[in-house]
């Protein structure tokens, strides 16, 4: 197990005072709040910090913790001395309602059986399992077709003692034709087990679609990126548009400029009613790569009087 | 692996056509009906104007309510502070989401 730096996690010294704590922590969580952060490793950074705060705010816990000394180094392989919060009370003063399941093993070594085991269970006691939540990534196409998709969700078991063990759980699961972003799955008794002979609880899974260059959803409508050439968008012409439903031809109007929305009625996400597909134009401009191409570019620029910052002024 | 674990499953997909129940947003929030009450009082969502009898949500409400319910345990914000990140937040997305498309 790996020594963790609560100090150095918080950008804190050792003799910071319960106020800096507090201030620092409110400070990175903004920061790295993985609803609000761009970084890549905001979640991981967010966790981390949620356990260093939960030892740290705590007096009881922050005097236990100094008293490992601070000769450790983040990542140093650590074992607890024997007794080593021997003279401390813990009163689990004020758990932050984080998810302590999330921390790691480093912190449970160190504070876990204080919260780990305090519920009593009699041999007759029954209760229903918990509802367990999951998000599933999906392609667009499924959406259009249905599919059968395979996950992988971590799940809590149970062992032989009563102890909870993480462990990989695989489902194949049916993906209904015309599902939205955001909508949930509910598969009955697929979530944590019941206690004794209580009901397993239900496992939600929330759709969700992968991200695509061309492609993306908002409610039941799709919208698709369509290039198109300057002498297409500005003369008019029918072009062949590669759709999430296979190619279509499609009359774009004279004078499009970049952006225009073509609107296909009732051939977004299929339901009642089915949403909208969308072709977003979006005109592209031949490379002057060549002589021929230049001075197609010299002849436009003296045949056109056009200004296009005219409204700057300029 | 077991029999069980290979099968296909096929689940009940919810707010299929009419958005969900008060009940079932509370379900999937795991929220209780006041607290959920408190959310649509200060307008992180809202029901849908349907002619059925009782409320009824989209989906996305799902998540904003618990991006709302997060940031209040978090970062310390009261509920109305919660509402007002929670949209700019959405803005933030949105805004991102459109300029990957122009600049791609």
């Amino acid at each position: 197990m790996q020594f963790k730096d609560y100090y150095k996690v918080m950008g804190l010294s050792r003799d910071a005072t319960q106020e800096d704590i507090k201030r620092a922590y409110r400070k990175l969580a903004r920061q790295y709040h993985p609803d609000v952060s761009q970084e890549a490793d905001a979640e991981e950074r967010f966790k981390e910090l949620g356990e260093a705060y939960e030892v740290l705010k705590d007096p009881e816990k922050r005097a236990a913790y100094d008293q490992l000394g601070s000769n450790w180094q983040t990542g140093q392989d650590f074992r607890p001395p024997p007794e080593w919060d021997q003279g401390f009370e813990f009163h689990g003063g004020g758990f932050t309602g984080a998810d302590a399941s999330q921390f790691s093993d480093f912190f449970e070594s160190l504070f876990g059986r204080h919260y780990a085991g305090t519920q009593q269970r009699g041999a007759h006691f029954h209760a229903s399992g918990d509802d367990a939540f999951a998000k599933i990534l999906i392609d667009l196409k499924d959406a259009y077709e249905g599919a059968n998709r395979t996950i992988t969700i971590k799940r809590t078991y149970l062992d032989a003692h009563g102890h909870p063990e993480l462990k990989d759980r695989k489902l194949n699961v049916h993906i209904p034709k015309g599902v939205r972003p955001g909508q949930h799955i509910r598969l009955a008794g697929q979530g944590d087990p019941g206690f004794g002979q209580g009901k397993p609880g239900d496992l939600y899974l929330e759709i969700a679609f992968n991200p695509h260059a061309d492609y993306h959803v908002e409610g039941h409508d799709v919208f698709v990126t369509v290039p198109v050439t300057p002498w297409e968008a500005a003369l008019g012409a029918v072009i062949t548009a590669t759709t999430p439903i296979g190619k279509f031809d499609i009359k774009v109007p004279a004078e499009s400029a970049s952006g225009r929305k073509l609107r296909l009625k009732g051939r977004g996400i299929p339901g009642k009613p089915p949403g909208d597909l969308y072709v977003v134009l979006n005109v592209v401009l031949p490379p002057a790569n060549s002589e021929s191409a230049k001075k197609a570019y010299k002849e436009m620029a003296e045949k056109f009087a056009f200004n296009p910052r005219k409204s700057a002024g300029v | 692996m077991t029999n069980k674990e290979t099968r296909i499953i096929s689940g009940e997909l919810m707010d299929e056509h009419i958005g969900l129940t008060l009940a079932e947003l509370c379900q999937l929030c795991q929220l209780s009906a006041e607290e959920v009450q408190q959310f649509i009082d200060i307008g992180v969502i809202e029901p849908l104007s349907t002619p059925s009898e009782g409320w009824r949500f989209e989906s996305t409400c799902v998540r904003k309510v618990k991006c709302a319910v997060k940031l209040q345990r978090d970062l310390g914000v009261n509920r109305a502070g919660a509402a007002l990140a929670l949209e700019l937040i959405e803005e933030l997305h949105r805004l991102r989401n459109r300029l990957k498309r122009y600049e791609s």
